[in-house]
């Protein structure tokens, strides 16, 4: 068949004015011709690009098996997409590479069998479809963080009325027995659990508020924010004989002073509690600078912690101990980490079972906040 | 016998079948909870249940080793972990029938439990000496017929 000369001007045109890279290649591999775009995403001239082989246009690593795909083409031509299901990478001549999508065209013409190419480049639509599913991963782990989160937090708030409403049965049944002893124990536990929902309550507001609030940052001493934290636990402190020493040079963080006070009493009074029976606390509080940081270490000889929990100790609800052992909502450490990541300090905790626990504060030079803040 | 052959209704305890007798082991870190469960159990009219309590799986790996025990009662959370991964070791090496306990009942546990290897379930917030006696009954027979 022979095209008119206006159907092949108009051919040459809508081929030119194709908005993805086109090109013809022959049954060597050789360019026979290219448009426009073909040119800008290359990033070659025409004339460098017509009589070259078409895997100048692929990384050097996949050119010899390109050459065995294309002889398998030829052998069996049909219209396709390439490289379907794996990711297909182009080169640029300044060197650089990006991903694309190829598809092929095998036609017949007067003088021989040859190629038509289409090459988009696809590595926006690839970044973006890989932005999405990390997207999509960071959500699914945000639900399952949160339906963990609802499933322990029904647990321990129902936990105390669950125990209240048991025990006034208990206490009503031991009156009608006349049996003291059972009527102080349910009474002991009904009250030991109206504290304890109060106390949960208490924290629950306190986290909402450290996640939530906006902060009033102002230039703080560390030592003077110790010194505080330590005043409100004096009367633990004078009960359980703890020794408490310093080391270090007093600096100064950028804070909102009522979460760093509500920070620092959870860490101390945690480095109170865990003391080993028997044994007086004691608590050595470390103040340095290091390159780019300050940092506040907090060290105890307490009964410590495996270290395959020192991250899991961190989430709301997370207790190591039953809590007739050692009191708590298990929701303190999540207060710190929270007040930590919002102020762009980083809270880190190690330790050794029977040995101690370490918690460190580090605060940046330069700080960076990932919260509302404001000065 | 039929029950208008007698006016004493504390005759009838004397025909009833003897209490079955079991040892069971009670698994849970709340000496509150293990206190009422106890205390329901000591309440039994169909069971004798001869009842030992630990807190923590270390405790019951050790003591299911020393004794024979007629079925484990296990809270569903036991200081940092769930008690899910114990059910399913134990379950798979020939142990007693396993009962979850727990104080937050969900389809979701529930399904989790089971899936572990639990083959009853008991809420916490609904433990009554009925609740117990049936679930445990249930578990023994079936247990038995296996």
């Amino acid at each position: 068949m022979t095209l008119s000369q206006d159907t092949n001007d108009m051919l040459r045109l809508a081929f030119e004015a194709c908005p993805a890279a086109m090109l013809m290649v022959n049954a060597d591999g050789r360019i026979e011709l290219v448009n426009e775009e073909c040119e800008r995403l290359f990033g070659f001239d025409r004339g460098s690009l017509i009589g070259q082989r078409v895997e100048a246009l692929m990384p050097e690593n996949i050119r010899a098996r390109h050459v065995e795909d294309r002889t398998g083409f030829a052998r069996a031509p049909s219209k396709r997409l390439m490289g379907v299901g794996r990711d297909l990478v182009a080169r640029r001549r300044d060197g650089s590479e990006f991903f694309v999508e190829v598809g092929l065209t095998p036609i017949e013409t007067a003088h021989g069998p040859r190629i038509v190419a289409f090459a988009v480049d696809i590595t926006a639509r690839r970044d973006a479809e890989h932005a999405l599913r990390r997207a999509m991963h960071e959500l699914q782990i945000a639900n399952e963080n949160l339906s963990r989160f609802a499933y322990v937090a029904s647990h321990d708030i129902q936990e105390p009325l669950r125990k209240i409403s048991a025990f006034a049965d208990i206490l009503g049944a031991a009156m009608a027995e006349n049996d003291a002893e059972e009527a102080r124990y349910a009474a002991q536990v009904m009250a030991t659990s109206a504290q304890h929902a109060r106390r949960l309550v208490a924290d629950l507001l306190t986290y909402a508020r450290a996640a939530n609030q906006s902060y009033a940052v102002e230039s703080i001493s560390i030592h003077a924010a110790l010194e505080r934290a330590l005043d409100s636990l004096s009367q633990t402190i004078v009960d359980q004989k703890a020794d408490i020493q310093w080391f270090g040079e007093d600096f100064s963080v950028e804070a909102d002073k009522l979460q760093l006070h509500q920070m620092l009493l959870n860490i101390l009074s945690n480095a109170l509690k865990y003391h080993k029976p028997n044994i007086s606390p004691r608590l050595r509080l470390h103040l340095s600078a290091l390159p780019g940081a300050r940092r506040l270490a907090v060290e105890d000889e307490g009964i410590g912690f495996s270290v395959a929990d020192k991250e899991q100790i961190f989430e709301p609800f997370r207790r190591l101990h039953a809590r007739g052992d050692y009191p708590g909502t298990g929701i303190g450490l999540a207060i710190c980490r929270t007040v930590a990541t919002k102020h762009g300090w980083r809270l880190t905790a190690d330790s050794t079972p029977t040995v101690g626990s370490t918690f460190e504060l580090f605060f940046p030079n330069r700080p960076e906040s990932n919260g509302d803040t404001k000065a | 016998m039929t029950s208008d052959s007698r006016t004493n209704t504390e005759d009838i305890d004397t025909f009833l079948p003897e209490k079955d007798r079991i040892t069971a082991l009670l698994i849970d870190d709340d000496v509150e909870d293990s206190f009422l469960f106890s205390r329901l159990v000591a309440r039994s009219k169909q069971i004798h249940f001869d009842i030992v309590t630990c807190r923590t799986v270390e405790n019951a790996s050790e003591l299911m080793r020393k004794a024979r025990f007629d079925v484990v009662y296990i809270d569903y959370w036991l200081g940092m972990d769930t008690s899910i991964g114990f059910i399913h070791s134990e379950s798979h090496q020939a142990a007693p029938p396993l009962i979850l306990i727990t104080g937050l009942d969900t389809p979701d546990i529930r399904r989790c439990a089971y899936r572990a290897g639990a083959v009853g379930f008991l809420a916490k917030d609904a433990l009554s000496v009925q609740a117990i006696e049936s679930v445990t009954l249930a578990v023994l027979n079936q247990d038995r017929n296996h």
